[in-house]
């Protein structure tokens, strides 16, 4: 019902408790439940939600009750210009009144976008990981942290909590007993995301991780440097694991499959990793043969292995429903979708994504053994092969297929 | 699209799939959606709970939701909700529809004037319908992204109270976020 038509009235040291119902043509967005507007603020970046306090008097204190910051010291650059030290020391500022103005409600999520000095390593580092103990102790579920020019040094001991469940790391340094701490304070822990990470603790165990995805540019450095060292995994709880696009060097090794008892799908991608040991791949694919989706890349100097005609490196997938091989672009790919569709009766939908136009022809030695019936599964529904139009590779790919025994209405390009 | 005719309560798509009838505050207007769509509300699915087996025999009556908006909504839910509603968490069942198609789709959905705008956040809201919600919050967000105060205040509808001066005191007090 419209109250009185005029804003409220100014008094002086008086509280505005409700917005003035002002009967307009156009609505605004002050009517809506007050909840709301801190949510819409939880959006924005956190200085762009903190200078709305001008907007009006409702608007003065809303920013205090946003249950999601997003810090990015990119909201302190220069026009035109990029970050210099004086935008980051104000934005350092920033982060320290916010987290200390905001009204104690607890954070559902804190995003923080931050600058590393490689002359300050240390230095640097000592806000975030303030920081972050303090997103911790208001009880954020989610915490992101990109840092980039530089690596962030985390301090394991900063991650306790009971209320982390999901928590992604740009460009962070996980040290010795990162893994531990991780197990051992954040028991509600079930998504990591790791991006450009070194990895200086190899032993990655947790009951609670559900998702786990060690991506692009990560790489495992145990300290100290003992070439011997194999990662390993233990995750018993584990359904998805993206292992993928990592910097590896001549005689890095994949980890050693523990424990993924779980696990319901894979992405895989060893493209960087050179020659590795056939026992290391067999132990590996092992560890991943119970899922029923998997999306998966050989590495360099692997072509033997693959041709090995007893193709023993491949376990039995006996749940494979979809398969994804990715980056085709050997002849030696054509034995390991051998292996793999022989040892998956239960596949329903094959995806080849071919990568170059370079392989025209089969080899001569594989067709002949693709006329032995090389597919026997007979849930096999679809086979999609993915290049561009006009590939003659995808040609030879399909009579490839027919030999092994795959009928035509089940094979389709897409580009 | 979403908006059906007044058609009986017993719920049943040609497919067998099971369906639920929602109705508008007004009782204007009745809906019969898929139960995968119905259940991305929150809200719904507490009332389906609570009710037991009555529920569909008359429809669920949304009190805080006109005809209009609720149109609307369902649009959105059907886009949006999974093949099948009978999904585990194992198997987790993707929507019906790729995920650049529903991106576009929520891109095209939320161009429409503000007062509707306000209808679907408040709406999403109380259905608790969480994908809707971050839709519709974020696509006001994106109102005040880049704007100056003025700009804000002409977009969302809103009147400063505050003088000259009271706005200088604002500043001058979180100074250090300007």
């Amino acid at each position: 019902m419209p109250g009185d038509p005029e804003p409220m009235a100014e008094t002086s040291g008086a509280m505005v408790v409700a917005p003035a119902r002002v009967p307009r043509a156009e609505p605004g967005i002050n009517d809506l439940p007050r909840d709301l507007l801190p949510r819409v603020l939880s959006c924005l970046d956190a200085r762009e939600a903190v200078q709305t306090c001008v907007l009006s008097k409702l608007w003065r204190d809303l920013w205090r009750d946003a249950r999601r910051i997003n810090a990015s010291c990119r909201a302190f650059e220069i026009d035109g210009g990029g970050l210099d030290d004086h935008g980051r020391s104000l934005f350092k500022e920033f982060v320290n009144r916010l987290l200390m103005l905001r009204n104690p409600v607890s954070l559902d999520e804190f995003r923080l976008w931050y600058y590393i000095d490689g002359d300050k390593l240390y230095a640097d580092a000592a806000e975030p990981n303030l920081w972050i103990r303090h997103a911790l102790l208001c009880e954020a579920r989610s915490v992101e942290i990109f840092a980039w020019h530089d690596k962030l040094e985390l301090n394991p001991a900063v991650c306790t909590s009971e209320h982390l469940t999901s928590l992604l790391l740009y460009s962070v340094v996980l040290t010795n007993g990162f893994f531990k701490q991780l197990q051992n304070g954040c028991k509600a822990l079930e998504r990591l995301i790791l991006q450009e990470c070194p990895i200086n603790d190899i032993e990655i165990a947790s009951q609670t991780i559900k998702f786990l995805s060690i991506g692009h540019i990560c790489w495992f450095h145990p300290r100290p440097y003992d070439p011997a060292h194999q990662p390993s995994l233990s995750l018993p709880n584990l359904i998805h694991l993206g292992f993928f696009d990592h910097l590896a060097y001549d005689g890095d090794r994949i980890p050693l499959v523990k424990n993924m008892e779980s696990l319901q799908t894979a992405y895989i991608d060893l493209l960087k990793y050179n020659d590795l040991p056939v026992d290391d791949i067999r132990q590996f694919l092992l560890g991943l043969s119970g899922v029923t989706k998997l999306e998966f890349c050989f590495g360099f100097g692997q072509e033997e292995l693959m041709m090995g005609m007893d193709l023993q490196w491949c376990p039995k997938f006996n749940n494979l429903k979809f398969l994804s091989l990715v980056n085709w672009y050997l002849d030696a790919n054509f034995y390991e979708l051998i292996a793999f569709l022989q040892n998956s009766p239960n596949l329903e939908h094959l995806t080849l994504s071919l990568k170059l136009k370079q392989h025209a022809k089969v080899p001569g030695a594989l067709m002949g053994w693709a006329g032995n019936r090389l597919f026997t599964g007979e849930h096999l529904k679809t086979v999609e092969i993915i290049c561009s139009k006009d590939d003659p590779a995808f040609h030879s790919h399909r009579e490839f297929l027919l030999a092994g025994g795959i009928s035509d209405g089940q094979i389709h390009i897409k580009q | 699209m979403a908006a059906a005719a007044d058609s009986s309560g017993d719920g049943g798509t040609s497919s067998g799939e099971k369906t639920i009838v929602l109705v508008s505050s007004d009782n204007s207007a009745r809906f019969e959606v898929r139960e995968a769509a119905a259940l991305l509300s929150q809200t719904v699915r507490r009332m389906i709970d609570e009710a037991g087996a009555d529920a569909s025999g008359d429809g669920i009556t949304l009190p805080d939701v006109d005809a209009k908006t609720l149109a609307k909504v369902l649009e959105y839910c059907n886009k949006h909700a999974p093949a099948s509603s009978s999904s585990s968490a194992a198997e987790a069942a993707p929507p019906a529809e790729g995920e650049e198609d529903l991106e576009r789709f929520d891109r095209e959905f939320v161009r429409v004037d503000m007062g509707t705008l306000y209808s679907l956040v408040t709406a999403a809201s109380y259905l608790k319908i969480e994908g809707l919600l971050n839709l519709t919050c974020q696509t006001i967000a994106d109102m005040i992204k880049g704007k100056t105060p003025e700009q804000i205040r002409k977009t969302l509808g809103i009147t400063s109270e505050f003088t000259p001066e009271e706005e200088d005191e604002v500043r001058r007090e979180n100074a250090w976020a300007f």
